[in-house]
């Protein structure tokens, strides 16, 4: 068995009679960049929900080999606290010693002059950009990112990518969710969730 | 401890960007006794007094003042942390998944609770004297006021936890919240001697804040049921807390290092 960052394994997920998932299996080796596209309602972001513990599923095994950061679609901030507050406050649940990486991403991701403004008076943008630094601030092995360059310009589209490359590049997977990918090439894998299950794997 | 610690003041920052919640204290607090004292004359009112199972013939004016004190601890403290605990609920989660310690983080909550509790109402007694003559005990009308603030914030806590619907919540808080102290206030309820009334979330701080207004007495008993009040109120919302902000599913997590 190879190396792997992370492995799910016959997930099944049902909301009453809604099968969403229907055994859901695939892996995702380290230094990979993994996406998972399919209509809307396809039941992607259960699928990372389940991948990252926020949810439970039916049935099935996800196992992960390291630590794990997980971006949610809408971002999860608290309206009262500043970048730099939320930056100190996940540094400690983290268990870090410093921000230094954190830092590193507000230049990144081009917000650093929004340090010191609270979440509450953020663009929808540049909290998004607040939302996925806390998921990756601790530079996890995986990263789970459902829709994560929403309302993101251009400009922090293409530092997003370079984020990502970084990412890779120190051999972390990571996983996006969309029911969009332009940019096919970038990805190691796309995975299509069709009517519950992996259906096809293009690349 | 550095968790506790950061979890301690930022609990303690979110209630105290509540700019709305203490616009309030400041504005309407003294408005409102102003006001009930105004309209109430210095004519006495019994008053069933537990700790010594009589009546007690209270100046009204003052009465009305301590019970409209009780009163408006109820809603703004109800409303600070339902609000907060409502709006806060995702985000605590998060930091509960990135690894915040749970216990650490429900024993900040609880201790952030208790020193804004005491400081708004040390706040509200203190307008008090501004309009009442001068209480026997201040202290004990304090705690009376504390007491009260702790059961409605704990009760907003558990609130926030459980409830979906923003408005919902606040609904409850001023239903309960009127009923209860309405209901304690022989002035506006002059039935207030009924034994049911013990049973009610203000009753012990009502008959606390009462005792140090007009008499050398300490309820000790009272004290333990709004104690109780409290407690219960907490351990629900921080039981919620625990619940909600779990891990749902089980990953297998193996360690391998990572650079």
């Amino acid at each position: 068995m190879g190396a792997y960052a992370l492995k799910a394994e016959h997930i099944q997920k049902s909301y009453r009679s809604n099968h969403v998932l229907k055994g859901v299996d695939f892996t995702v080796t380290p230094g990979t960049l993994v996406g998972v596209v399919g209509e809307n309602g396809s039941g992607k972001s259960t699928l990372l929900q389940i991948l990252a513990g926020e949810l439970a599923a039916n049935e099935g095994d996800v196992a992960v080999n390291g630590s794990i950061g997980y971006c949610p679609q809408q971002p999860v901030v608290n309206e009262s606290l500043t970048v730099s507050e939320h930056l100190a406050y996940f540094k400690e649940a983290y268990k870090m010693t410093d921000t230094e990486y954190a830092e590193h991403l507000l230049d990144e991701l081009h917000f650093r002059k929004f340090k010191d403004e609270k979440a509450g008076n953020l663009s929808g943008g540049t909290r998004q950009k607040l939302n996925l630094t806390l998921a990756l601030m601790h530079q996890p092995s995986i990263l789970l990112l459902d829709e994560p360059y929403q309302g993101f310009d251009w400009e922090t589209y293409l530092r997003f990518w370079d984020v990502v490359k970084e990412l890779k590049e120190s051999d972390r997977a990571v996983v996006i969710i969309s029911h969009l990918i332009f940019e096919q090439k970038k990805f190691d894998h796309i995975l299509h969730l069709h009517e519950g299950k992996i259906q096809e794997e293009k690349i | 401890m550095r968790q506790f610690a950061a979890a301690l003041k930022f609990s303690f920052k979110e209630q105290l960007t509540n700019k709305f919640a203490f616009g309030l204290l400041i504005v309407f607090v003294p408005i409102w006794y102003w006001m009930l004292g105004a309209i109430t004359p210095n004519d006495k009112v019994a008053f069933k007094f537990q700790a010594t199972h009589s009546f007690l013939l209270a100046n009204g004016h003052d009465l009305i003042l301590l019970t409209a004190g009780l009163n408006v601890l109820t809603m703004i403290l109800g409303f600070m942390f339902y609000h907060s605990a409502h709006r806060s609920l995702s985000f605590d989660k998060r930091l509960a998944r990135a690894g915040l310690g749970r216990l650490g983080f429900m024993l900040a909550k609880a201790t952030a609770l208790l020193i804004v509790t005491a400081i708004v109402a040390l706040y509200t007694v203190l307008i008090l004297t501004a309009f009442w003559h001068f209480p026997n005990n201040t202290f004990e009308v304090w705690l009376g006021f504390w007491l009260v603030s702790l059961i409605y914030a704990s009760l907003g806590l558990l609130l926030g936890m459980l409830l979906k619907s923003e408005l919902a919540g606040f609904f409850i808080i001023i239903m309960v919240s009127m009923m209860d102290t309405f209901l304690q206030n022989p002035i506006g309820n002059p039935a207030a001697n009924k034994d049911f009334l013990k049973y009610f979330p203000s009753y012990g701080s009502t008959q606390l804040g009462v005792a140090g207004g007009f008499t050398h007495q300490f309820p000790s008993s009272q004290l333990l049921l709004a104690v109780g009040w409290f407690v219960g109120f907490l351990l629900v919302g921080l039981g919620i807390f625990y619940l909600r902000t779990r891990r749902k599913s089980s990953i297998q997590v193996a360690t391998t290092s990572r650079a």
